[in-house]
């Protein structure tokens, strides 16, 4: 910084390196809502998720490094009876890892939703950070307001203009719920019922969701946003013969036919609207707005 | 003394393309205009005025550096243009309060024109993700500013009149003689996750926030295209911005200021939001006011 005095115009430093203060990437807010109620005891459920967590991890990690103007902070946040972060603070995603999640209680997501809000509305989340991601695991049912804290997330304009993707574990999952918390019928629910599947689908959402973040390209576009479609996934499924069925297909993407929302240009939920206006064409998916299913051919449904 | 209405003010403005869009092979879809213009800003007309605009940046966005190509020229000439004949006050409230329909209609004027001496080609849809389906194909015939959507800032002076008016996000930083900064316009509080306001709406008019300012307390303005303030860790680092600009251009002059400009972005960008940055500055030049102090 140049120091001056007024009167004479004179500098303490003769030298200007460039105008302001630090300069710093964006921080890009990532959070894992996992149910941790009872039923993920069953079945190996919750240590599955544990599992395929960590195993996602790397992956996240390595679509990080592909954009260096932004920085990934992790924060899981568990419910069951009750709602806590498992962590004080975000948690840079170098520095992250996965603490083991147990199972027990029953399915409080609306004080989790609630725990949420509060952190979204917080002075922690700084204007220039890029639009959150928030990946919600669940297993079953709500059983307390999930209605008051969905309606408090889609109020907080950082809770509404997050990308939401939500991941069904089992046929008991609330589908219903899911659908809901996404808020958009053009996203598909990630279905996993079988432990293989969580890993692709943990794995999928976490990359994809990162990806679609941190693209500056999701800046404004009041035709296709960015988002999903920016991070090239199109809503699809998995390629099925070979070693690249990990990797999401890129199905051809509709743009759709108005502007952004309202007269807002560009946002995340444009971004997987597009990304997922395809996604009937697409092998895997049941229908636009549907179910992505996670589970391959030769893999048994456990759960 | 001098007097607000002796202050001559010299407009200048850079763009550089965000380190991001360099490393994935996109343009610069921000666009920064001012006038006078010259090779070297240049002191002695009435009106100086610069824009920047924020094209909405995706490979799919198709036109939307050309969009905010038409806007800032768009503010800048309708400025230029419309400030000369502004006496008193209200004769600064009423044009300021016309501007936003004034860059509005010209905007869409310019954006049809372009639209149908240069038609969306087969390339351009194939470059929509997924090649540009029926509904999108329709969109754009129906609605061709959708392409070229883009924010605006615009800053202008004249006389004793400072108008500013802004759509969609960036920011717009009024710098006192003692390097004291104040954010000029409020930031509108649903602008946030990269969500913006953009002149392809069809009622972005009223979606403008405009402020005048009496020119004689403000030494600098800087306004900018979000890229900037992003890169900054905090609102202080950014507003620095403003304070630092005002000292380097008395000490060093703007034949030095235009010439570090772009470096310094290019630095910004690459250290910071990787998004492409913009900036446009108008300051009371120094020699201007420094012959007026000694009577000449």
């Amino acid at each position: 910084m140049i120091a001056s005095v007024e009167k004479g115009l004179q500098f303490e430093l003769p030298v200007l390196r460039r105008p302001g203060g630090e300069l710093a990437s964006r921080p890009l807010h990532f959070y894992f809502l996992v149910d941790c109620s009872g039923s993920m005891a069953l079945d190996g459920k919750i240590q599955a998720l544990n599992n395929a967590a960590r195993e996602a991890l790397p992956h996240m990690r390595e679509v990080a490094r592909g954009n260096p103007h932004a920085k990934p902070l992790l924060r899981v946040l568990r419910f069951a009876t009750g709602a806590e972060w498992m962590t004080a603070e975000p948690v840079p995603i170098e520095r992250f890892s996965w603490s083991e999640l147990s199972a027990g209680g029953v399915t409080d997501l609306g004080a989790a939703l609630g725990l949420l809000v509060r952190e979204l509305g917080s002075p922690e989340m700084p204007r220039r950070a890029l639009p959150p991601v928030i990946v919600l695991i669940s297993d079953g049912r709500p059983t307390d307001d999930f209605d008051a804290g969905l309606a408090a997330l889609d109020a907080e304009p950082w809770g509404a203009q997050a990308v939401r993707l939500g991941i069904a574990i089992g046929r008991d999952a609330d589908h219903e719920m899911l659908s809901r918390f996404i808020g958009d019928p053009l996203v598909p629910i990630l279905q996993a019922n079988a432990p293989e599947a969580l890993v692709r689908q943990i794995r999928w959402a976490s990359t994809i969701g990162l990806a679609s973040s941190s693209s500056p390209t999701i800046s404004g576009s009041s035709l296709e946003g960015g988002g999903l479609a920016a991070a090239g996934w199109a809503g699809g499924a998995y390629e099925s013969d070979d070693d690249r069925r990990d990797e999401p297909v890129v199905a051809p993407v509709a743009v759709p036919p108005y502007p952004a929302k309202s007269h807002l240009s560009g946002v995340s939920a444009e971004g997987l609207r597009l990304a997922t206006a395809s996604s009937a064409t697409s092998p895997g998916v049941d229908e636009p707005g549907g179910v992505i299913s996670g589970t391959r051919e030769d893999e048994l449904e456990v759960w | 003394m001098v007097s607000s209405k002796s202050a001559i003010w010299t407009a200048f403005g850079a763009s550089v393309r965000g380190a991001q869009h360099r490393r994935e092979g996109r343009p610069n879809q921000d666009a920064v205009a001012w006038s006078p213009q010259a090779p070297l800003p240049q002191a002695g007309e009435a009106v100086a005025a610069v824009a920047v605009a924020d094209g909405h940046g995706h490979a799919s966005g198709l036109r939307a550096g050309k969009g905010a190509r038409i806007a800032v020229e768009t503010a800048v000439r309708l400025a230029a243009a419309g400030m000369p004949g502004i006496t008193g006050p209200d004769g600064a409230s009423g044009f300021l309060a016309s501007l936003p329909d004034g860059i509005k209609a010209a905007w869409d004027e310019q954006v049809r024109r372009e639209a149908s001496v240069d038609p969306f080609g087969e390339g351009e849809l194939a470059g929509l993700p997924g090649g540009g389906g029926t509904g999108s194909r329709s969109a754009l015939l129906l609605e061709p500013g959708l392409a070229y959507g883009t924010t605006v800032i615009l800053a202008a002076a004249v006389g004793e009149h400072l108008l500013l008016a802004q759509l969609g996000d960036g920011d717009v930083l009024l710098v006192e003689a003692g390097g004291a900064v104040a954010r000029a316009l409020t930031r509108d509080p649903y602008l946030v996750a990269n969500q913006t306001w953009s002149l392809s709406s069809g009622d972005a008019a009223r979606r403008f926030t405009t402020l005048l300012v009496p020119a004689a307390s403000v030494e600098l303005v800087l306004v900018a295209t979000d890229g900037y303030s992003n890169s900054f860790r905090d609102a202080a680092g950014f507003d620095q911005t403003g304070s630092d600009m005002l000292e380097f251009l008395r000490r060093f002059g703007w034949p030095e200021l235009t010439r570090k400009l772009p470096e310094w972005l290019a630095s910004t960008t690459e250290e910071g939001s990787g998004d492409d940055v913009t900036v446009g500055l108008l300051a009371k030049d120094v020699t201007a006011c420094a012959v007026t102090r000694s009577g000449r």
